[in-house]
């Protein structure tokens, strides 16, 4: 048992973990679909007036908040979106001064969230917009765990038609030819809306034409894969709550290979298996084969064994029994002899 | 259980060998992230043998303010290990005299006396009573494998310490003289900063500077004069003290009315400069930019150190390469400066907004490039032209000439008249939730001008009165009556860099806002510019 | 022996176990019926940055974990051939169908449309989802789990045809029983691989799905052996002689294959520390917490069951079997809970409620009082006797 099951699990184990790296097919390199569309968001801008927050609320039919949108001492505490607000600003204190970003779904190049989901309802547009389809999301939150900007949000409070709520890039108006609402109502422009590849150009225009002013860097160019939704910034991105050890992997290359280690499991494991199995079973077989040829030869062995004792005793029997027939015979002999010479004592009185 | 012992012992054999192999690899380091505290001045790095053979040991942690306190608690003096040579003067090495002294000693030679020397005072000082260093045996205690770093600012001479030097009574003036620049510079007529000294070219600049600096202070303390310089590390490159005394400077200079007193050292008050000519170029005629008449004497209080712009000395021929003169991005360049200059708030409402490059145009050659361009104008205004050579001018000539065009240049900004500049402007082509905007245009423009009075530079840069008005109407000539907004912005995300008409309205007036620091009115404050409309 | 208990005396109905099921049962109900009129938020402590709780962390991995004892009996008796492993086989089968059935009804509680579980295998798959994967291969072996499990019922219902029919399939089943389980165990695991960002260093890795498969292994044997303990003195009348003459061996030679599997696990964690080079970590809380996971839960029983095999001491066995039941969990808790989200402050952290306390506690009652029901009525600690010497 120990043998085997050692050997058996390390093969298994061996297997399993040779597959861990994801392989590259070929040299193949697949990129965003052309159309693809994004915001460019400019924190050098943006004065946190909240107008977004309103436009998208007013655009996307949500409740009413508890503080109205022109309370800006909600910008005091840090919030993040929920399953009523698809967008939030919130204000970071710099060295630069107080300065304000906006925070709602990335539209990644790659979501994590439609790698994640197990009955495809969120759906990467050509248009650049993540969107989701209520009607066969089960409601199982994977989608929230995988997002690495935490952003989906669940209607905890719905016993039973819960949805997952997030920004969709105003994707209905996108269809129609307007603009997202927040991109439309900022006085500030701090939003630009365009295909995604013309906004890294504008982006890198401004930097290079305004040294001083930017951090040389695009958020979401690289991050997590590529983002829809970019970022640039006057000071650090991590002063402005961005988290800038995401990496450059998209969440799909970080599951492909365990993804890719399930055919061959598929595949292998029953060879495997079967094969302990035929090994064990051959293995009991010649065990039984042994056992009985052993039974079979000592079985023979004490045959020959009594075979032989017998003969010994047979003829050591016929020995005595010839020495007793002689002993009786002399002795009969020997009477015999004897009652002549009493009869010649007594031989006168006979006539 | 039967073997409850057994399996008891079993298990603390394990917890034991667990413990050693943690402890073990907590010493060898493995545990540790790299170190986060904040650097001293003072750390050195003793490192000596280094320069002989490959070191077994890393180099030593030697914390110098640490031990100059020590002393002094102790009442030794710095010659408890730094010896003075025949003049009398501090050697900065220790306990052994420079000029290749050391290199007589072998590599365990050095040990032994860096050893001994230390040790046996870390045990004096124990036997006194006070906190000291580690004794023999505690190796890693000096010879840490993870250091802490050396945090120094770098220490330098501005204008401002000069004067606080060379204006000092307690250095002595030179004979006969009634300046003290003999007390450093050895060269009479010919100082300069000791970076480009003979001595800087063979031995290391620290030295040069702590030998100069420090050992002259240390003297003044031994002769109890009524001030003195910094001894200690911090004092020159600690953040703290550094900070500690640039307040004190501001304070000096406020009271000496904002402007260091003119170093006498007999500079130029203006200067002529022209491309330099070669005999036999262009058969005398005149080629290439018109000369550039430099208001030193100007520039001199604008700046913080001579070696700002001579950054090779001042002794040195100024670099007169286009980049040296034109780099946008180098405050050490005319152009760079200029654009510095800008980031003032009073400047930077308008300048904020143009690209860094812009600072660079053709139009703004000719503020600069205009010695004896006579009547020409436009793009030609930069242009040379007879009859001044620069060439074959004396000096003195020279000056003159550039004198002149400096006395022309005007003392502060020419404005239009007020009665020109529209009172209010009503902006109402995209009201819709709000009313029409009533912007006080000229309370606005007059609050502008005035933060450009008595300033030489931007009366220099603003060619004209209107050009102002460029400073919101842009991209379009300067002129009184500029073109609506409107005419250029439509629709937005047309065109990278040029906004919607919405976003150009308050990206304008708001980022001015910021620029210039005023608090009123809040961006975000909407109804401070435009009601809200009720119906 | 005979099939019929002997003669035991009728007993209360009131046992102490009893009372204290039936009033976490009487809770449960209670909590669902808020859960369905109230929503999630309405008896969880769930959030918008923490999505999942004990519901997943508990019911769902640790179930899962658990229930891993089906496969590693089957395949230590059909595949390897050991027959002493025979008699306790059915027990272990029924512990994993049983365990998989509440895994799957306590997701009904977890998921906001818990009607529309089918939809992922039936409606549109997302087969870029390694949750894809879970439920896929869950939903296939609790299929073969209880095509495994139907002998005995059929033995009971008397259905002799269909029963041996089913019994032929035993190879096959088992070697997809142990395919399905090690994809499914690993999924579990590959789940986090898509959150780098949320999960502490120490605990993520890419090896993640070779670690739940393997841990899987140490679990099951553990819990037949954990769960064999526990269910000795109640159902020992029903136990048959093949059963209670094996049933040291079994958990000998478990002890054994346990103690082995634990060091290799051991070793590979190490090795994944190693390949990424987390060793600073160890030195913070978070390692220190590590230490007690890999030293106290994993380390320690390994070697635990290596003296208790080695002096054939049961007992020193049973609480290793214990300890790793218990390390499983733990380390199921950590990689859902504990170290997920470690980046968040502490104000934002989870912690359970009381209504997902009492759902798990609903749910785990339920599978003890199902078990009991069957294996007081169907041939799963003896054989029965039209079927006897018939395996």
């Amino acid at each position: 048992m120990l043998r085997r099951t050692f050997l058996g699990l390390l093969g298994a184990a061996g297997a399993s973990a040779a597959l861990v790296k994801p392989t590259q097919a070929g040299n193949k390199h697949f990129g965003p679909h052309p159309d693809t569309h994004g915001v460019l968001f400019d924190a050098t801008r943006c004065i946190g007036c909240r107008q977004c927050e309103l436009a998208c609320n007013e655009v996307n039919e949500l409740p009413a908040p508890d503080k109205p949108f022109d309370d800006l001492t909600v910008l005091d505490t840090e919030r993040r979106t929920d399953e009523k607000t698809f967008t939030v600003v919130n204000k970071y204190q710099t060295a630069k001064g107080p300065v304000f970003r906006k925070t709602q779904c990335n539209h990644c190049l790659e979501p994590a969230c439609a790698s994640a989901c197990f009955v495809r309802a969120f759906k990467k547009q050509p248009n650049g917009a993540v969107t989701y389809d209520a009607s066969v999301c089960v409601g199982c939150r994977y989608c929230m765990v995988a997002c690495p900007f935490s952003i989906p949000a669940y209607e905890y409070d719905e016993p039973l038609t819960p949805r997952v709520r997030k920004c969709t890039m105003c994707y209905p108006r996108l269809m129609e030819g307007k603009l997202p609402g927040c991109v439309e109502k900022c006085p500030k422009e701090a939003l630009t809306f365009g295909l995604r590849t013309d906004l890294i150009q504008i982006a890198r225009e401004r930097i290079s034409r305004y040294p001083e002013k930017y951090v040389d860097h695009i958020y979401g160019e690289h991050e997590m894969g590529g983002t829809s939704w970019m970022y640039l910034s006057g000071v650090p991105f991590s002063e402005i709550g961005m988290r800038e050890d995401l990496g450059t992997a998209s969440a799909p290359e970080l599951t492909a290979g365990p993804l890719a280690a399930v055919p061959m499991v598929v595949g292998l494991w029953p060879v495997l298996l079967g094969g302990i199995y035929a090994v064990s079973k051959r293995n009991a077989k010649v065990a039984n084969d042994e056992r009985v040829k052993a039974v079979k030869s000592a079985l023979t062995k004490a045959g020959e064994e009594a075979e032989k004792k017998l003969h010994e005793e047979l003829g050591k029997a016929e020995q005595a029994s010839q020495r007793r027939i002689e002993v009786e015979v002399k002795k009969a002999v020997e009477e015999a002899l004897a009652p002549k010479e009493e009869d010649a004592g007594t031989n006168e009185e006979e006539s | 259980m039967a073997n409850g012992k057994r399996i008891l012992r079993l298990t603390a054999i394990v917890i034991a060998l667990v413990g050693v192999l943690g402890f073990q690899l907590e010493a060898m380091g493995m545990f540790e992230g790299a170190s986060e505290d904040a650097g001293r001045p003072d750390v050195i790095m003793i490192d000596t043998i280094a320069k002989l053979e490959s070191l077994e040991q890393p180099a030593a942690v030697f914390r110098h303010d640490l031990h100059t306190k020590a002393l002094k608690d102790q009442g030794m003096s710095c010659e408890s290990c730094h010896k003075k040579d025949e003049k009398g003067n501090l050697t900065l090495t220790f306990d052994r005299l420079q000029d290749g002294d050391w290199t007589d000693l072998s590599a365990s030679g050095l040990k032994d006396m860096y050893h001994n020397g230390c040790i046996s005072c870390h045990v004096k000082s124990e036997e006194k009573g006070f906190k000291t260093g580690p004794k023999a045996g505690e190796c890693r205690s000096c010879h840490q494998e993870r250091p802490e770093a050396a945090d120094r600012v770098p220490a330098g001479m501005d204008n401002m310490l000069h004067y606080a030097h060379w204006n000092s009574t307690v250095i002595p003036a030179d004979k006969g003289k009634d300046t003290n620049c003999g007390a450093c510079h050895k060269k009479a007529g010919e100082e300069d900063s000791w970076r480009f000294s003979e001595a800087a070219k063979t031995t290391p600049l620290k030295d040069v500077f702590h030998s100069q600096c420090v050992t002259c202070h240390e003297s003044l303390i031994e002769k109890k004069a009524d001030r003195s310089g910094p001894v200690q590390c911090a004092g020159c490159h600690g953040e703290k003290e550094t900070a500690e005394r640039a307040v004190e400077m501001a304070k000096n200079l406020k009271a000496m009315g904002g402007t260091v007193p003119r170093l006498p050292r007999k500079q130029p008050d203006a200067v002529l400069m022209a491309p330099e000519v070669k005999p036999g170029d262009a058969d005398g005629k005149p080629a290439g930019m018109a000369p550039v008449a430099f208001d030193h004497k100007l520039h001199e209080a604008k700046t913080d150190s001579c070696l700002t712009c001579h950054k090779d000395g001042v002794n040195a021929k100024l670099d007169a390469s286009y980049e040296a003169l034109h780099d946008v991005n180098d405050p050490a360049t005319c152009v760079g400066c200029h654009v510095k200059e800008q980031e003032k708030p009073q400047c930077a409402g308008c300048h904020a907004a143009r690209p860094t490059a812009k600072a660079l145009s053709k139009d703004s050659c000719a503020t600069c490039h205009n010695v004896d361009v006579g009547e020409k104008s436009g793009m030609m205004a930069m242009m040379a032209t007879a009859p001044l050579t620069p060439a074959t001018m004396s000096k003195e000539e020279k000056q003159a000439e550039a004198a002149k065009v400096i006395a022309a240049h005007p003392e502060t900004q020419a404005m239009v008249a007020e009665k020109d500049i529209p009172e209010f402007v009503t902006i109402g082509a995209l009201a819709d939730q709000y009313r029409p905007s009533k912007m006080p245009h000229r309370k606005i423009v007059m609050a502008l001008y005035k933060g450009m009075q008595g300033d030489k530079l931007a009366a220099a840069f603003h060619a004209t009165p209107e050009a102002v008005c460029a400073g919101c109407h842009h991209n379009a000539p300067a002129t009184l009556t500029p073109p609506k907004c409107a005419s250029c912005h439509g629709k937005p995300f047309e065109t990278e860099g040029k906004p919607g008409l919405k976003a150009a309205y308050h990206g304008q007036c708001m980022d001015c806002h910021k620029q210039m620091k005023l608090e009123k009115p809040a961006s975000t404050n909407c109804v401070a510019c435009h009601e809200k409309k009720t119906n | 022996m005979s099939v019929e208990t002997a003669a035991a005396p009728k007993k209360s109905l009131f046992t102490p176990f009893n009372l204290i099921a039936t009033v976490i049962l009487i809770a449960g109900l209670v909590v669902t019926v808020m859960r369905f009129t109230g929503g999630l938020g309405a008896v969880t402590n769930l959030d918008q940055n923490n999505p999942w709780g004990i519901w997943i962390g508990f019911d769902l991995m640790c179930g899962v974990a658990l229930a891993a004892g089906g496969y590693t009996t089957s395949a230590a008796c059909y595949l390897f051939g050991l027959k002493k492993y025979h008699a306790g086989v059915r027990p272990a089968i029924l512990t994993a169908f049983l365990g998989y059935a509440l895994v799957v009804f306590a997701l009904g509680y977890d998921v906001g449309r818990p009607w529309r579980l089918p939809y992922p295998i039936f409606v549109q798959q997302g087969t870029t989802s390694l949750l894809f994967e879970v439920g896929l291969c869950v939903m296939l072996y609790l299929t073969v789990l209880f095509i495994e499990f139907t002998p005995a019922l059929f033995e009971w219902l008397g259905m002799k045809k269909i029963r041996n029919i089913v019994v032929k399939m035993t190879l096959a089943l088992t070697i997809l029983g142990v395919v399905l389980s090690t994809l499914h165990q690993s999924s579990l695991g590959a789940l986090f691989t898509i959150a780098p960002s949320k999960l502490h260093p120490l605990w993520y890795s890419q090896y993640l799905p070779v670690f739940f498969f393997v841990s899987s292994i140490c679990a099951g044997m553990s819990m037949v052996i954990f769960e064999g303990t526990l269910s000795h003195k109640p159902m020992h009348h029903l136990m048959d002689k093949e059963y209670l003459d094996n049933h040291d061996g079994l958990i000998l030679g478990f002890g054994k294959a346990a103690s082995l599997v634990l060091f290799g696990y051991f070793a590979i964690k190490l090795i994944g520390l190693a390949y990424d080079n987390n060793w600073h970590y160890l030195t913070t809380g978070f390692g220190a917490w590590y230490l007690v996971e890999m030293l106290g839960f994993v380390a320690l029983p390994s070697f635990l069951y290596a003296v208790g095999v080695r002096d054939r001491n049961l007992t020193v066995i049973r609480w290793a079997a214990g300890l790793t039941v218990l390390g499983i969990i733990v380390n199921r808790f950590n990689i859902s809970m504990v170290a997920f989200n470690y980046q968040l402050p502490a104000a934002q952290r989870y912690f359970p409620s009381w209504g997902e306390i009492t759902i798990s506690l609903f749910v785990v009652t339920i599978g003890v009082l199902v078990f009991r029901f069957i294996s007081t009525r169907m041939p799963i600690f003896y054989e029965h006797p039209d079927y006897k010497g018939e395996h």
